[in-house]
């Protein structure tokens, strides 16, 4: 079913030549930028960027079977999950994560110290119970369900005692009252 | 494809085609209908023990020779439920220690909700899984288990073992479990990143939830989801492969809320500071020393996890004081490991013998 013709290869390296063209374009671009600027990030995004689109293209030949294009398509797949893992994984990305989930959550508290009395009390007024209310509910059942594992493993223990109490007093008597019984056998 | 003894004619190849064009379309369709869905978590099993949310769960032996002692499973905590490992009968990790004659027990940690802020290595290493041990052997007679950790499992078993040096507990087997925490890839680069917030996270949202962690999970791999679906156009004419990709797929999507306490400790002792490796991590004030564990230890790495990297799983063998250890590294991904059908060829067997050999054949007290 290989179906390989001259134009489709054609067609592959013209697509091929564009994309590498247009992140070389990119790449230039944010380079000719002045030291330090906002634009590092992406300076260093559109490097990683060509660099994975030249790893992407090593395949000359357009894929036109269906062998030949699913490894043309999980290789630039495995290619472009390394590329996204260079990139997400490198010290810049990390810190501006984590500053943006700093001010998201920055944000929800303050909305969120804003309109809880606000909350409360409407809540009071229709009678329903507040999320403070509930979870102070359930601390009182996880105290209670605390007591009585407690509870139940301190019984369990009591009953393991009784039983090897018992165990050992029946061997005692077992003990004490075997050498009578054997003698008359052994006198018989 | 034709070779030279098939004399199919241009007709034939364009019919054969549109054949399995429509085949495909029409598994589509099922996928869609949800007609490869099948029971999940099917092995029979019983409740046998709850505290808050925690449950355990005990599976029922399914050969004639029962092992003599039994074995407790500690998955993870939060993030994703459990049934991963139970996930289709013929890929069942569960099920398969079951037909290799164990009773075997589950340790399901539950879906932490806003009142379980509170739960942290405290509870789950000090509390919930001594417990569930003590339970475990009240009900099998035994007078020591094996314990089976998986990926979050495998710290919070390994705490529990440094603090109780005379845990009732014969052998470790830790599966793709997080111990050098600054080998932990992607998560290493963000949660244990300085600029992470972690303490304003569980003070402003009380754990992780579901949406940020599927969030978390989904950037961990950008590309994941256009793989998986490339993976099932490729495979859409293999009936087989579909039912399997639908449970998969469906538990992979089903994410469940961090307990807020556990998620500081991941992110501030573990992932940034790196303290269990050191000796340093501490649980209620107790210094946790992995060198306090002395038993026999299975550790099995996956070769492609990019949750746990198999260097980070690996480092357990090289902070105990066990003198019988074995480290196995299989080809896979983090959840494949233990979950794909290749699993049920290789790792079960294995892990199943080399648990066998280092269990007593009779057990002195079991009733």
């Amino acid at each position: 079913m290989a179906m390989d013709s001259k134009g489709m290869t054609d067609l592959f390296q013209q697509w091929q030549k564009s994309a590498t063209d247009t992140a070389q374009m990119w790449a230039n671009l944010y380079s000719k930028r002045p030291e330090a600027d906002p634009l590092e990030g992406y300076r260093q995004m559109s490097e990683v960027w060509l660099k994975a689109f030249s790893g992407a293209f090593k395949q000359q030949v357009a894929p036109t079977d269906p062998e030949s294009l699913r490894k043309f398509m999980d290789e630039s797949l495995e290619m472009w999950t390394k590329t996204f893992a260079d990139m997400m994984g490198g010290q810049d990305y990390s810190t501006a994560m984590g500053q943006l989930l700093a001010q998201n959550l920055a944000a929800q508290g303050s909305l969120r110290k804003a309109i809880e009395p606000q909350m409360e009390e409407t809540l009071r007024t229709l009678n329903i119970p507040s999320r403070k209310q509930v979870l102070a509910v359930a601390e009182q059942l996880k105290a209670i369900e605390q007591r009585l594992e407690d509870m139940e493993e301190r019984l369990e223990d009591v009953q393991a005692t009784l039983a090897r109490s018992s165990a050992s007093a029946a061997e005692t008597a077992a003990a004490t009252t075997a050498p009578a019984s054997k003698r008359p056998r052994k006198a018989a | 494809m034709t070779t030279p003894n098939q004399k199919e004619s241009p007709m034939d190849a364009v019919r054969d085609e549109q054949e399995r064009a429509a085949r495909r379309a029409g598994h589509v369709a099922q996928l869609a209908r949800g007609d490869f869905r099948r029971d999940v978590a099917s092995t029979p099993r019983e409740l046998v023990w709850s505290k808050r949310k925690v449950r355990l769960y005990h599976y029922f032996p399914m050969a004639e020779r029962v092992q003599p002692e039994p074995l407790l499973v500690v998955p993870w905590i939060g993030i994703s439920k459990p049934y991963a490992l139970d996930l289709l009968p013929d890929s069942s990790f569960i099920r398969a220690m079951c037909l290799s004659g164990y009773d075997t027990y589950l340790l399901d940690w539950g879906e932490a909700g806003d009142e379980d802020a509170d739960v942290g290595f405290e509870q789950t290493s000090l509390d919930f899984l001594p417990r569930a041990v003590r339970k475990t052997l009240s009900l099998t007679g035994a007078e020591k288990l094996s314990i089976v950790a998986v990926c979050l499992g495998v710290p919070i078993t390994a705490s529990y073992l440094a603090l109780t040096p005379d845990a009732p507990v014969r052998n470790l087997v830790s599966m793709v479990g997080p111990i050098d925490f600054d080998k932990g890839g992607m998560f290493k680069s963000w949660v244990g990143s300085a600029a992470f917030p972690a303490e304003t996270l569980v003070n402003t949202w009380g754990g992780v939830p579901t949406s940020a962690m599927g969030l978390g999970f989904k950037l961990l791999r950008p590309l994941g989801d256009v793989m998986t679906y490339t993976n099932l156009m490729w495979n859409l004419e293999n009936e087989a492969y579909l039912p399997t990709f639908q449970a998969l797929n469906d538990w992979a999507n089903d994410y469940i809320q961090m307990p807020g306490q556990f998620f500081r400790q991941l992110a501030r002792d573990l992932y940034r500071d790196n303290l269990l490796i050191k000796g340093q991590f501490r649980v209620a004030g107790k210094l946790v020393d992995p060198k306090a564990v002395t038993l026999p230890i299975l550790v099995v790495g996956a070769a492609q996890d990019h949750i746990a990297p198999a260097s980070s799983v690996k480092a357990l063998m090289d902070v105990v004081s066990s003198t019988d250890k074995e480290y196995v590294e299989l080809p896979g991904g983090h959840i494949s490991v233990f979950a794909g059908r290749r699993a049920s060829r290789v790792l079960f067997p294995q892990l199943s013998e080399w648990l066998a050999v280092r269990t007593p054949h009779t057990a002195s007290s079991r009733g």
